[in-house]
């Protein structure tokens, strides 16, 4: 299954790309960075409600497994939490002129880094069952703050310019498949990651 | 088609990182199989 879905996030990862900056290219070319900027976004909303499911099913049934797919998940995220709002800071400076602003969308977006990185501190500081249940009602906390991003973005007006549409039927498509793309690289990395929690996890059994 | 030489090392370090990945999961999934049968 892993397998599968490698080679399948490579196909659309790659297809994608040659679409995005072939025949999809947006102009000028800093725009561009709305192909990395958009799934990036969504890969890590993916993952922090991943985050919300295994936080409450371990909760639920005290299985491992959900705490290594919640652990897993935030690893995922964090990654694409960080190209978000790196790219977004290089489109604003290239398109607004400012790096940073205070608007609604712009700072749920950054808690949402800081939110997952608060989860891998404390999962890092803490041991044993106390550090499975800790980081599951942190997971659960944390995930209030994908309403806000989804709000933001949908209702609140900021700089972000109203009513954005792509021009051509190219740059929808492969605007979709490097959304496609990254949520499978992401669910590559967390069931890579779960793999390496359960070996640690004999390791320590057999110790 | 004319690429520039970050187009090329872009390319080559795409598919390098995939093949890390893939060759990544069979090591994991031989060491699994070691504490299987120990």
């Amino acid at each position: 299954m892993r397998k599968v879905l490698l080679i399948l996030s490579f196909i659309f990862l790659t297809g994608g790309w040659t679409i995005c900056l072939l025949p999809g290219r947006v102009e000028p070319a800093v725009r561009n960075i709305i192909y990395v900027h958009v799934p990036s976004a969504i890969t890590s909303l993916v993952c922090m409600v991943a985050v919300l499911i295994g936080s409450i099913q371990y909760l639920r049934t005290k299985k491992d497994k959900w705490d290594f797919f919640a652990a897993g998940s935030v690893e995922a995220g964090f990654i694409f939490a960080t190209v978000l709002n790196i790219t977004g800071c290089i489109f604003a400076k290239a398109e607004w002129e400012v790096w940073w602003t205070p608007s609604a969308r712009l700072v749920s977006s950054a808690t949402l880094w800081f939110l997952y990185t608060a989860y891998l501190i404390l999962r890092s500081n803490t041991a044993g069952k106390l550090r499975k249940k800790v980081c599951a009602v942190t997971g659960i906390i944390a995930s209030v703050d994908v309403p806000f991003v989804l709000i933001s973005a949908r209702f609140i007006r900021d700089i972000h310019q109203p009513g954005f549409s792509f021009e051509t039927g190219w740059q929808y498509s492969g605007l979709a498949m490097l959304i496609a793309g990254s949520l499978l690289l992401a669910s590559v990395w967390v069931l890579v990651r779960i793999r390496i929690f359960r070996i640690e996890s004999k390791i320590y059994d057999y110790k | 088609m004319k690429m520039s030489y970050f187009a090329v090392a872009f390319i080559i370090s795409w598919v390098v990182y995939f093949a890390y990945l893939f060759f990544i999961d069979r090591k994991l999934t031989k060491i699994n199989r070691r504490f299987e049968t120990k």
